[in-house]
């Protein structure tokens, strides 16, 4: 036993010892840390974009001219390992940034237990609950919480675009009773009433019923102008059918799931002539096509897993502010420069070494940049959140098709209302 | 090296937080031979319902009711012993085997309770609106974790100063008898249903204190949490300190957390630039030979069980009882 | 004649379609040392655990007392009135031989946790109470040496005078003892025989299942037989060295320990 304990404290002083003379060690290098879930098989590709990015700063010149060392630590998907991750990166390594993490339930007390209370900010690709904007809300995440993933608000706030312009102004809403339906029915309630469109009713549908004939017929006694349907296929293909055969309005708006081809056979598109949906876009921008040919070219297959994209940016703007924030900036400074690389009047910079290189030029000059990213250009609101592109759609006899675009710029507009 | 001695106290937090958990599991398994599969179920409730009662009140959930701190964290312990009565009432007349079973499925049946139950646990997205008791006294940095870490330290401290007295306990004797040889137990009077029910559900306070000690430190708690990952590491902490062995919990968790986190840490600093993104699996495969050579090679843990409690004999003659000593 | 102290009435234990124990019907009479005999299988130690709450009866009732206990738990007999041992020995085997005593008293305040930390000088008076009773028992049954050795390391002989010591610590008044001097050395019997013939004297009444004829011919009135789960024979022991049914159930011959 003893010999176990003398080893473990021998490791450990190693350990520090090395950490002691790391740091006087090489010339110029800028840590960044990343917390990544590395050994879940869609895990990695999130950290080796993260990587990649990083490749290319360095490519570019680097941080105020020093290399960049992405530590990479492993959350295991696992908020203990994780926080303890980012709290051994911030107090051993001295990171000033933080990348990550993946899931909401390993970045949140990151950002609380580590990040909050060290002043660090903390840029996450994927964490998408909205638990991030009431802290935000409240103040406690200290403009420190940065995520390029669009939250479902983004959906939210479309979809009651898409039903003012229909010129409905009473509306009943069934929504799919789990996490997602009961989020996007109430941040959807809020928007239309700004809006000024009444909600008759909010309807939950539990999955998979034979019949829904009580939820209709509730919505149905409120009699809105139309509905709109935050649901799956599955139980909006009886649903809707019902709903249609009680004499419903047939003026109806559907969430993303419902751009399906089993619903539109289930209904039949002679009674989804007015129906229309909001989905989600890929940015129609040069710069996220120009990312995905580096990135094949870099991977040697295409970005075709959850949250590459994201990752790539959020990265590359952690990078750009702390380049913004000069060398010996605090972890406040970085977060505080993300609007100088984020602004939409500044300099077009491209994301990739030769873009870095040009952004810390216009940055040494005291001028501010807009960064053209992976997934478009990206612009932070006060709590951290990110728009995106979405298309209004519609049903064909075929399939459906797209009738309208929203630029991210479109998108964001409609955000601030909120 | 401000930063060494900040991480050092946030590490030395978790491990004893760990170690109250591994010793409310070692009263279980170590002392009474109660085979539980759920630990992260006892550790969630406790976690739960300590936020539940001390956090602020929230728009569309229940709970929320800002009761002092330590009322809401003896609440917690509470709960986890109140799941465990019940679990216990319908399970501990099972098998070993059998109760493992159960005891995973409850684990498996909390953790999609929680994940679902969003108007009283916040659903997947987790539960927020907790306050660390007294940050306004102490700030948020080093000095609150300090503080924390004292506390901590006392509640490991009581634990285990009980569980000592316990083992030694007439009621401890009961437990090991019952572990050896129920038959006889029973033979002799004793009802080894109601002594397992009482050790299963005490110990289950003690995973619920250490799981909202846990919440407390976060200030947060989610479903990814309470994932069965979570039982498995403390159940290795305990076969690595040496299960029935209350020190040797304490050592063992201490030692399989330090490598836990530790051999992350050493990778990615020493491990070249290219192996990077492979040190989560080396990691893993580090752990997981850890705990099978310990289990190959010194499977009664580093400190094992002490079973002579009473005091050595006072000396006398040695031989007389030895008479006869050739039966069979 | 006075009430019997164990009463037993058409017990009947079954596995499967097998009777091990078939309608015994029986009584103990208070004070005695009533030797049970019979070849092996006849159902003596069956018939025991079904008394003692083991095992349950199939069909039956068991009195102790005047009171009936028929399908009560070992642990609501113990505490009754009727204590046992084992034909293999059941230590505890990795406690000392002192614990394993210390074990068995009923109603103490430090097995439950409320009076265990509300009461502890109770608590700790009582234990010293107890061990200093454990020490004198010890002594009583020749272990006093051996307080402080692990139960699974001590012999079998020791182990069966262990399992005696364990019981006398609840303080039964009936006490069944299966199988005591098999396979124990002659020191160690003599021993064991002439303890049991102490506490007989004391009041308690014991009922011995036992091979050795010797044994049973020379310390145990009355002998009750057992073949094949029915009762064969009851009476003195002199009348049962003279019954031929006897000798046949014993696979015609006279069997000698
Ligand atoms: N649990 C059991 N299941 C099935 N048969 C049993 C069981 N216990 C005892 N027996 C059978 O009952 C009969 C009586 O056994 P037992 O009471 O041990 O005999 P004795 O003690 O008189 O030698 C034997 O044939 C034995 O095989
Ligand atoms: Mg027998």
């Amino acid at each position: 036993m003893t010999t176990t304990l003398k080893t473990f404290g021998a490791g450990l002083a190693l350990g520090l010892s090395a950490l002691a003379s790391g740091a006087a060690a090489q010339s110029c290098e800028v840590k960044i840390g990343g917390i990544f879930p590395t050994s879940v098989d869609w895990g990695r590709p999130i950290a080796e974009t993260a990587k990649f990015a990083v490749d290319q700063v360095n490519a570019g010149g680097g941080i105020n001219g020093c290399t960049v060392d992405l530590l990479l630590r492993d959350s295991q998907s696992d908020p203990k390992v994780g926080v303890d991750a980012a709290k051994a990166l911030v107090d051993l390594d001295g990171v000033k940034v933080l990348l990550g993490a993946v899931g909401s339930g390993v970045s949140m007390p990151i950002l609380t237990t580590v990040a909050v209370p060290a002043g660090i900010p903390e840029f996450s690709c994927c964490s998408a609950a909205t638990a991030f904007t009431a802290l935000a809300e409240e103040g406690k995440s200290k403009g420190l919480w940065f995520r390029t993933y669009p939250t479902t608000d983004v959906q939210a706030a479309v979809t009651a675009k898409i039903v003012a312009d229909q010129g409905l102004e009473k509306v009943a809403i069934f929504y799919k009773n789990d996490d997602w339906g009961q989020d996007y029915a109430k941040l959807l309630a809020g928007y239309l009433d700004q809006m000024g469109v009444t909600v008759t009713e909010s309807v939950a549908a539990n999955a998979a019923q034979p019949s829904y004939r009580a939820e209709v017929t509730t919505a149905l006694a409120t009699a809105p102008d139309g509905i709109v349907g935050l649901l799956y296929p599955t139980e909006a293909s009886v649903l809707i059918r019902e709903w249609i055969s009680l004499g419903g309005s047939q003026k109806m708006v559907f969430s993303n799931s419902l751009r399906s081809d089993e619903f539109r056979e289930a209904v039949g598109d002679k009674y989804l002539t007015q129906a229309v949906g909001m989905d989600n876009a890929a940015p129609r921008v040069a710069s996220a096509d120009a990312f995905v040919a580096s990135y094949t070219e870099n991977f040697g297959s295409g970005p075709n897993g959850p949250g590459l994209p994201n990752s790539y940016d959020a990265a590359m703007i952690a990078m750009l502010a702390m380049q913004a924030a000069g060398p010996d900036a605090s972890g406040a400074d970085i977060a505080a420069a993300v609007a100088k690389v984020t602004d939409p009047a500044g300099t077009p910079v491209t994301a990739d070494a030769d873009g870095f290189a040009k952004a810390a030029e216009v940055l040494s000059a005291g001028d501010t940049v807009m960064y053209q990213g992976a997934t478009g250009n990206v612009v932070f609101d006060a709590n951290g959140d990110v728009a995106a592109p979405a298309v209004m759609w519609k049903f064909t006899e075929t399939g459906t098709e797209e009738v309208t675009y929203f630029t991210m710029e479109d998108v964001r507009s409609m955000l601030t209302g909120n | 090296m401000i930063g060494v001695l900040s991480y050092l106290v946030f590490f030395a937090t978790m491990a004893s937080i760990l170690a109250i958990a591994v010793l409310g599991l070692n009263l279980q398994w170590g002392n009474t031979g109660l085979f539980n599969g759920g630990v992260a179920a006892f550790f969630g409730m406790g976690a739960y319902v300590t936020l539940i009662l001390g956090g602020l009140p929230q728009p569309d959930r229940l709970g929320g009711f800002a009761l002092p701190y330590l009322l809401a964290l003896l609440g917690g312990g509470a709960g986890a012993g109140l799941l465990a009565w019940v679990v216990g009432r319908c399970t501990l007349h099972l098998r070993h085997d059998y109760l493992a079973i159960a005891t995973f499925g409850i684990a498996i049946t909390f953790e999609n309770v929680a994940r679902n139950a969003s108007w009283l646990t916040g659903g997947a997205q987790g539960l927020r609106g907790f306050e660390k008791p007294l940050q306004d006294t102490f700030g948020a940095g080093l000095s609150y974790n300090a503080g924390f870490l004292a506390f901590v330290l006392c509640v490991l401290a009581l634990v285990y100063l009980f569980l000592e007295r316990l083992v030694a306990s007439p009621f401890g004797r009961l437990l090991r008898g019952i572990r050896e040889d129920e038959t006889a137990a029973r033979s002799l009077g004793k009802a080894p249903a109601r002594i397992r029910l009482t050790a299963f559900v005490t110990g289950a306070v003690i995973l619920g204190l250490s799981g909202g000690l846990f919440a407390t430190f976060y200030g947060f708690v989610s479903p990814q949490d309470v994932l069965p990952i979570l039982t498995f590491q403390i159940w290795a902490m305990l076969i690595v300190g040496g299960s029935g062995n209350n020190l040797g919990a304490i050592i063992g968790t201490v030692l399989v957390w330090a490598a836990w986190t530790l051999s992350g840490w050493a990778l990615s600093r020493f491990a070249p630039l290219d192996m990077q993104l492979y040190t989560g699996s080396i990691q893993y495969i580090l752990i997981g030979s850890v705990i099978v050579a310990m289990l190959f090679w010194r499977p009664q843990g580093l400190f094992p069980e002490r079973l002579l409690i009473s005091r050595p004999a006072r000396s006398r003659g040695t031989t007389s009882g030895q008479t006869g000593s050739t039966d069979t | 004649m006075a009430e019997p102290i164990l009463d037993i009435r058409d017990l009947t234990r079954a596995f499967g379609p097998f009777k091990a124990v078939d309608g015994v019907s029986l009584s103990i009479a208070r004070g005695t040392i009533t030797g049970l005999i019979g070849p092996n299988g006849a159902g003596k130690s069956t018939l025991f655990n079904v008394l003692t709450g083991e095992l349950a009866p199939t069909a039956g009732t068991v009195a102790l007392n005047g009171q009936d206990v028929t399908g009560l738990s070992p642990d609501r007999l113990f505490v009754a009135g009727m204590g046992r041992t084992f034909q293999i020995p059941r230590p505890f085997a990795r406690m000392s031989v002192l614990e394993n005593l210390m074990l068995a008293p009923q109603g103490q305040a430090g097995e439950t946790l409320p009076s265990l930390f509300l009461s502890p000088g109770k608590v700790r008076k009582q234990e010293r109470q107890l061990r200093d009773r454990a020490r004198e028992v010890l002594e009583f049954v020749t272990l006093g040496a051996l307080a402080d050795h692990p139960a699974g390391k001590i012999s079998g002989g020791q182990m069966k005078l262990l399992e005696l010591a364990r019981v006398l610590m609840g303080d039964p008044e009936l006490i069944l003892l299966d199988e005591p001097a098999a396979g124990v050395n002659p020191t160690l019997t003599g021993i064991l025989i002439e303890k049991i013939e102490e506490l007989n004297r004391q009041g308690k009444t014991f009922v011995i299942i036992e091979h050795d004829m010797d044994f049973i011919m020379s310390h145990c009135d009355p002998v009750i037989a057992l073949a094949e789960g029915k009762v064969i024979f009851q009476g003195s022991a002199s009348d049962a060295q003279a019954n031929p049914l006897l000798l046949d159930a014993y696979l015609g011959g006279p069997v000698h320990g």
